[in-house]
């Protein structure tokens, strides 16, 4: 995967390798992109909000979430779910203004609004007609 | 035993999720929407359950019980909201509709149930009907 392996500066070679032996997950994602940003929405159930870690350096948004200890409150009778940390890493090639980069979590979701630059926004120009 | 039955019945349910594992690593959407994996522990006097329901909000969600041991969670996104000229360029999110029915071998005592919502995770405490706990009857002593 070429976001996996990155990059020039080369301090991140790899996906980190997680030490306390838990899988990490990929969270789903939907990419929506209009005229003034683009919104990012990344499925993190069961992560509270101060595990949540969103950087953007070098055109790249590096998405974390540490899961909360599974709960155990019972005998187990069924299971579908998978347990672990999230990591996602996007290369963003538009044009972003990093300083206007913000974020909410609400209901397991985590939001990322990357607002565009303002060289980068669709901009009409007027034809003049001589 | 009936949730061992209930994990079986199902077959195709590894094979859906290969499937959308397969689509997510190739970024394409998801072509089946097949609700909210679960969760379920047996706890002395109840059960309890965890639907992963990422994006949806408590008025979203209907519980029913009924026929007194099975158990329906329905869920429906209502606040979709769409910008004009908008481009996706990932769909990978099951959004839209779901429901999922579980059958128990006992009764649940349906108005005890408690449903929380936390962090994406619905957790459902369903405590057994009376008449399979049992009853403890208080002994008053006359002294």
């Amino acid at each position: 995967m070429s976001n996996e392996i990155k990059n020039q500066t080369s301090h991140v070679v790899s996906r980190p390798e997680p030490t306390r032996g838990s899988k990490y997950l990929t969270p789903k994602v939907d990419i929506r992109e209009c005229e003034q940003e683009i919104t990012l929405f990344a499925e993190m159930p069961g992560v509270s909000p101060d595990n949540i870690h969103l950087h953007f350096e070098n055109s790249e948004l590096f998405l974390m979430g540490k899961a909360s200890p599974a709960s155990n409150p019972g005998k187990l009778l069924l299971d579908e779910t998978r347990h672990g940390d999230f990591y996602r890493v996007f290369s963003m090639h538009e044009s972003l203004d990093c300083s206007k980069i913000s974020a909410d979590y609400k209901h397991g979701v985590l939001i990322v609004h990357l607002p565009k630059a303002e060289a980068a926004k669709p901009r009409q120009i007027k034809v003049q007609i001589s | 035993m009936s949730m061992n039955r209930l994990s079986q019945c199902d077959p195709w349910a590894n094979f859906a999720r290969l499937q959308q594992e397969l689509n997510q690593a190739f970024g394409l959407a998801s072509l089946s929407s097949s609700g909210p994996t679960l969760k379920v522990f047996e706890d002395g006097s109840a059960l309890v359950l965890e639907a992963v329901v990422p994006g949806y909000n408590l008025e979203e969600i209907e519980i029913t019980v009924h026929d007194a041991n099975q158990l329906t969670i329905k869920g429906e996104h209502k606040d979709v909201k769409t910008e004009a000229k908008e481009t996706w360029h990932r769909k990978e999110r099951d959004l839209g509709k779901f429901s999922r029915t579980l059958q128990f071998a006992f009764p649940i005592d349906s108005e005890k149930v408690q449903a929380k919502l936390e962090n994406g995770i619905l957790k459902l405490v369903l405590p057994k009907h009376e008449s399979v706990v049992g009853r403890k009857i208080p002994i008053h002593t006359q002294n």
